[in-house]
């Protein structure tokens, strides 16, 4: 079982889309999927029409008293399944720190599910806090979406640095360009300059598209409701990219 | 991750256009249902000649995956993957040329050299309509699926299945328990070509699938049992022209055998027209088919040598073999697509005719088939023990060879009676059956099989094709046939004493006895020599 973690520490990045879309691309080639929705927006439970509660709440989760199992629920999509999201997930940076060995809180959970699943995508909130150290933990890679602007780029150096300070050598920093514009020179040239220094950059940018804002009307993965886009295409690359390197 | 519940409708089903509308309708509640995807396809059904995996319970489900492949899947009887594998086209013939895995492995363990042949193929159509929520989320799914016979357009069967999906299976169970309150269907656990299979039972089964009672008219039942032999040699010849596996040739070959018993021992049942040149015709299709059924035997036997040792000896003998089998094939297929095999054919069917053959001119032939088939069974069982209690260790071979054929007659006799008998009180007499017969089988095989090695040995040793290894392979080969023979030999004895027991006679003489109320007085025809009485007749 791969587990990969959609993360940045700056929110409307594209993390949750990308979660999405790319988990539906690996499903419909025929790996056995679960998206963990860990944000308390529960934007991915939207995407996928699933009602954002978890019974016994992020306690229950934590503590690991309830069968994991027993939580995720099918898609509308084969070989897709998902762990909605809580609201009670504001709070499990305490819950977690509650807890012993805390940062492999995580990890521990999702072993059991090594069994019937090929990839574990963590669909994570922005921050640098407990949580995003479990996941970090837990993950073999993070999917990190930048926007190619300067302040994003900022919080990719961030999280560099904090892995290498955590000494988290395993892990896999997979970052790739999202909401492109290629009309914005700025954009144009972040997207030429950033692979000098970061040759682990996925070469596969996500446009900027209104078909990606319209997931949220369709409340369906862009690569079920408009397969054939440019931004379906992309998402589909950047998985055979995602692929790849992990 | 899903749960599937299963209904089969009244069939047919849907009988309109508005069918699935009408039960989508009844089941749904306050769900609502997506418009129906149609999907459509072919899937063929692959198993060995003599059906070894519907035997098992299990199906080998071949559908087109992409182009240029195709993708097997063997399930079980109710649907389940035992093993899977995506091959490319043209397919393999037999297990043993797929790729490595499970599902080569398990078709090799029960299939061995049997071909893999379509025995079975059919379109399906899929109706699947999603029900969802408020929320636009799917709850469940419907699932018409209908599956067709290629061949019998007829034979066709429909499923409904309600597919839980996880974590909303109480969705899914409302939705069944509307289907069974609202609709009166009942569950069924199999997939549609479950259904199919049990009407068409993929290929021609090696025995009749009429039931018939054992107070029916002996010459109607044996006329039954004789049309569908010959129906097996008609259905196996073109296998035996390809020569894609020997089973099909064994196949032949033990219809003829049946025929053959069926015409000599239970004459005065059969109808009297053409019966004399069926006696002849089938003696002579026996003659003619074994010589090359003798080489697929000796290379099914050489090829489990080789399995367990290897050598130039082995490979140059194997060669031979099949010098030898190429060139008698040949002269089979010419026989076979002869004037003479298609009279042979065509004359006893025509015998079995009722229209063209009286199978009820005789009192024997009016008789109940059990009495009959029971009374000259039990004959044949008195003389076998006869027989066999006469062999020492000193009696000479031909009389174990001579046991031999008395039992082979009295097998084929008594597998009759498995028309009309409950299958568990048939299967220990057939075992015991069996287990004399192998011993028997094995005495004079082996002696057969070392002067077919020394024939060879003789070939291989000629001034163009001398092979020492060959002749050294031949010679260690012999030596160990005839220590198996000698070994049979002195295995008979138990072997016999446990056929002869009292209890295994206490099981031979419940199949041979009349059925109750059979009209005793009237099973002595008028073809049975006047010492053959009903007296004599009557089972021991």
């Amino acid at each position: 079982m791969k587990i990969l973690a959609s993360y940045n520490i700056k929110g409307g990045v594209g993390k949750t889309a990308a979660a999405v879309n790319l988990s539906h691309v690996a499903a419909s080639r025929g790996e056995r999927v679960l998206v963990i929705d860990l944000d308390p927006q529960g934007a991915a439970s939207f995407y996928f029409r699933v009602k954002p509660k978890v019974k016994g709440g992020g306690r229950g989760l934590v503590r690991g008293k309830r069968d994991i199992d027993a939580l995720i629920k099918a898609t509308d999509y084969d070989n897709l399944d998902l762990m909605p999201a809580d609201f009670s997930y504001r709070n499990l940076d305490l819950l977690l720190d509650a807890e012993k060995k805390s940062r492999r809180r995580l990890r521990k959970l999702l072993k059991p599910l090594a069994k019937d699943y090929d990839i574990v995508m963590l669909d994570c909130p922005p921050s640098v806090s407990l949580v995003s150290e479990a996941v970090f933990e837990a993950a073999d890679a993070l999917i990190v979406p930048l926007i190619p602007t300067t302040l994003s780029l900022r919080t990719y150096d961030q999280l560099e640095r904090f892995k290498i300070e955590q000494k988290l050598r395993a892990l896999k920093l997979l970052p790739f360009f999202s909401m492109v514009d290629r009309r914005k020179a700025l954009h144009r040239q972040i997207i030429e300059a950033f692979p000098d220094d970061h040759p682990n950059v996925l070469q596969v940018p996500i446009p900027s598209s209104s078909v990606v804002e319209r997931m949220g009307v369709e409340r369906a993965p862009l690569t079920a409701f408009a397969p054939r886009t440019t931004a379906a295409a992309a998402y589909r690359a950047l998985w055979d990219a995602v692929d790849e390197a992990t | 991750m899903t749960k599937t519940r299963r209904f089969a409708p009244p069939q047919p089903w849907p009988s309109g256009p508005g069918d699935i509308e009408t039960a989508v309708d009844a089941a749904r509640g306050p769900l609502t249902g997506d418009p129906p995807l149609e999907s459509t396809g072919t899937l063929s059904l692959r198993d060995t000649p003599d059906g070894r995996l519907a035997k098992a319970g299990w199906r080998l489900q071949c559908a087109p995956a992409g182009p240029g492949t195709e993708a097997w899947r063997l399930v079980d009887g109710a649907g389940r993957d035992i093993a899977s594998a995506t091959l490319r086209q043209p397919v393999p013939g037999f297990a043993d040329g797929l790729p490595d895995g499970r599902l080569a492995k398990t078709l090799e363990d029960l299939c061995r050299s049997r071909a893999l042949r379509p025995a079975l193929e059919v379109d399906w159509h899929a109706t699947d309509i999603a029900l969802r929520d408020g929320e636009g989320k799917i709850r469940c799914r419907l699932v018409a699926e209908t599956v067709t016979d290629r061949d019998q357009p007829a034979r066709t069967a429909t499923t409904v299945s309600v597919i839980a999906l996880k974590c909303y299976r109480n969705d899914a169970d409302t939705v069944a328990g509307r289907l069974i309150t609202r609709l009166g269907w009942p569950n069924h656990a199999g997939e549609p070509i479950e259904l199919i299979c049990k009407q068409a039972s993929g290929s021609l089964p090696a025995r009749p699938t009429h039931d018939p009672a054992p107070s029916d008219p002996a010459g109607a039942v044996l006329r039954e049992i004789l049309s569908h032999q010959l129906d097996v040699i008609e259905d196996r010849l073109p296998g035996v022209l390809a020569d894609t596996d020997s089973t099909y040739l064994h196949q032949m070959r033990v219809a003829i055998r049946r025929t053959r018993s069926a015409l000599s021992q239970l004459g005065p049942a059969l109808a009297t027209e053409g019966r004399a040149e069926a006696v002849e015709g089938f003696r002579w299709l026996g003659q003619v088919t074994g010589p090359a059924r003798d080489l697929d035997v000796q290379l099914i036997d050489l090829a489990e040598r080789r399995g367990r040792e290897d050598g130039d000896g082995l490979a140059a003998l194997e060669r031979h073999l099949k010098r030898e089998k190429k060139r008698t094939q040949k002269a089979l297929v010419r026989t076979l697509q002869g004037p003479r095999f298609a009279e042979v054919i065509a004359g006893w069917r025509r015998s079995l005719d009722p229209a063209v053959g009286d199978w009820s001119a005789t009192d024997t032939a009016r008789a109940p088939f059990a009495w009959v088939v029971g009374a000259r069974a039990a004959k044949l069982h008195r003389r076998v023990l006869k027989d066999g209690r006469r062999i020492t260790p000193d009696t000479p071979a031909e009389a174990l060879h001579e046991l031999r054929i008395r039992m082979k007659k009295l097998r084929y006799v008594v597998e009759f009676l498995g028309d009309v008998h409950p299958r568990e009180r048939m299967r220990p007499v057939i075992k015991v059956l069996k287990g004399l017969q192998d011993v028997l089988g094995r005495h004079q095989d082996r002696e057969v099989q070392v002067e077919a090695l020394r024939r060879y040995g003789h070939a291989l040793a000629g001034p163009r094709a001398g092979n020492a290894d060959a002749l050294m392979a031949i010679g260690a080969w012999s030596v160990e046939l005839e220590a198996d023979r000698r070994h049979a030999r002195e295995e008979f004895a138990a072997a016999f004493k446990a056929f002869a027991s009292k209890e295994t006679r206490a099981l031979f003489h419940a199949i041979f006895a009349p059925p109750v109320g059979a009209p005793v007085d009237t099973a002595a025809g008028e073809d049975d020599p006047p010492s053959q009485t009903a007296q004599q007749l009557e089972p021991t």
